[in-house]
């Protein structure tokens, strides 16, 4: 599966996920990582899926997605041809277009999850299982000696102990980077005043998670604070009520929270009381906490690509990007300007009643 | 006492035991000399992880949110080097079998 992604495979991405039986809550999970938020991910064919569904079928038709032109129904159902437009959609969205020279001639995946865990301290186990992409230099002279091409299948023959390969140490660096249990996080406001707060994640379904809002976080320098570690929640500004369970489902955790009735964490002029020029911002935040680890949202906004689909700008809407970030819009790819903006770090945080032109100014398409 | 001979071997050309590396096929020493081995190590590859990537499951799309989202990943992916390899490490299917990937999870 993995491979077929890279190499843009959407062939091979098509034959896995029909073999696997994957249904609506994939096919949720699939519009929301590529910029259709489908809302919760429940299983369930609701209207705000079918906003999405509709939003994909009208962009892929107007060949945006990196895909030839297609000829879907505006209907928002998922049928079968959508599906597989999806399927494609995801595939070269998601594809960093590794060349199929690129790829090691007879391995091109390699060892056990066992042997190359998260974490060398405890616990053992699943939970300590991640996927990594070597990039070897060059192809090195007895490529084809691997050991481990069976991965946790039968005898391994490398040394003991557990956690401890001597093929893996002596093959591979690690990046500094730490591995992310928590990633891509959404506020998304519901009509009834309330909103899903939800987070892609590693953890497997059915586990316990915990939401928890926050206000007044003075120290919010635009950083999305992650963290593996099993050590307590720190404090980060003024809870707002009790923490809220939430569950896990096909890599999205997500739970619905309800504001009390005198705050609101879409008042955006509130977020900018008392601060200063470049600090003091106070926006609203929630964490999302798990026995692996434990992380912060970004503030609650509207993604530009989304609002730009909704064609309909709200007065008042926040919009926060990344500098450079490319959005994919009807014409083409973006580029996201800095206009009006404030600068924390390397995040922009832009207010305005609605979208000026000059932030569609269209770019050299890098995607 | 005299030199003897010095062998030169690539680490990937031993084989993996539960009592250490071997080399497949014996080495002949000189008697009465001093014999070297050098044991020639790999050049060793950066491993960027994939997050997200679920247990006992197929499905991509948090890992693929982290693909997207991995800075790091794409700046090396950007100066991807003319003659460099890349390799999937964590999940062998070398027989690219559903049921053989399911079993390995």
């Amino acid at each position: 599966m993995l491979l077929a992604i890279v190499t843009a495979d959407g062939d091979a991405f098509e034959r896995v996920a029909d073999d696997d039986g994957w249904g609506v809550p994939e096919h949720q999970a699939l519009l929301r990582v590529i910029g259709f938020d489908p809302g919760p991910i429940d299983g369930e064919v609701g209207s705000m899926t079918r906003s999405a569904v509709l939003d994909f079928q009208r962009c892929a038709n107007a060949g945006v997605l990196g895909l030839e032109p297609e000829s879907l129904p505006e209907s928002g159902e998922l049928d079968a041809t959508t599906v597989k437009a999806l399927y494609q959609g995801f595939v070269v969205a998601s594809s960093p277009s590794v060349p199929l020279g690129a790829l090691h001639p007879t391995h091109p995946e390699i060892g056990c999850s066992e042997y190359n865990p998260i974490s060398r301290e405890p616990p053992v186990g699943h939970l300590n299982r991640r996927v990594s992409l070597a990039i070897h230099p060059s192809l090195p002279p007895y490529h084809d000696a691997a050991p481990c091409t069976k991965g946790d299948h039968g005898v391994c023959p490398v040394t003991q102990p557990h956690n401890d390969c001597m093929w893996y140490r002596e093959h591979f660096i690690e990046q500094s980077e730490p591995a992310s249990v928590f990633f891509d996080f959404q506020w998304l406001k519901l009509s009834d005043g309330g909103a899903v707060l939800s987070v892609l994640t590693n953890i497997p379904s059915d586990e316990l998670v915990e939401f928890q809002v926050w206000r007044d976080v003075v120290d919010f320098d635009g950083s999305v604070l992650v963290h593996a570690g099993p050590e307590s929640l720190p404090t980060r500004g003024e809870a707002v009520g009790s923490p809220v369970p939430g569950r896990i489902y096909n890599g999205v955790c997500f739970a619905r929270w309800y504001a009390p009735d005198d705050w609101s964490p879409y008042a955006v002029e509130d977020w900018f009381v008392d601060a200063e020029e470049g600090a003091g911002l106070r926006p609203p935040l929630f964490s999302v906490r798990h026995s692996r680890g434990w992380a912060f949202s970004r503030p609650p906004g509207v993604r530009l690509d989304r609002l730009f689909f909704s064609g309909k700008p709200l007065p008042g809407t926040l919009v926060m990007s990344n500098t450079g970030e490319l959005i994919r819009v009807p014409d083409g790819v973006m580029r996201v300007p800095a206009f009006d903006t404030v600068h924390l770090d390397e995040h922009v945080l832009a207010v305005g009643a609605s979208l000026p032109d000059a932030w569609l100014e269209p770019e050299e398409s890098e995607l | 006492m005299p030199s003897g001979t010095e062998h030169r071997v690539h680490i990937d050309t031993l084989r993996y035991t539960r009592n250490g590396l071997a080399t497949r096929a014996p080495i002949n020493l000189t008697v009465g000399a001093h014999n070297r081995v050098v044991l020639i190590r790999p050049e060793r590859a950066p491993l960027t992880t994939l997050p997200g990537f679920g247990y006992d499951s197929a499905f991509p799309g948090a890992p693929l949110a982290g693909l997207l989202g991995n800075r790091e990943l794409a700046a090396t992916l950007a100066d991807w080097p003319k003659d460099a390899v890349l390799q999937l490490l964590g999940h062998a299917n070398v027989e690219n079998n559903l049921d053989h990937n399911k079993a390995l999870s």
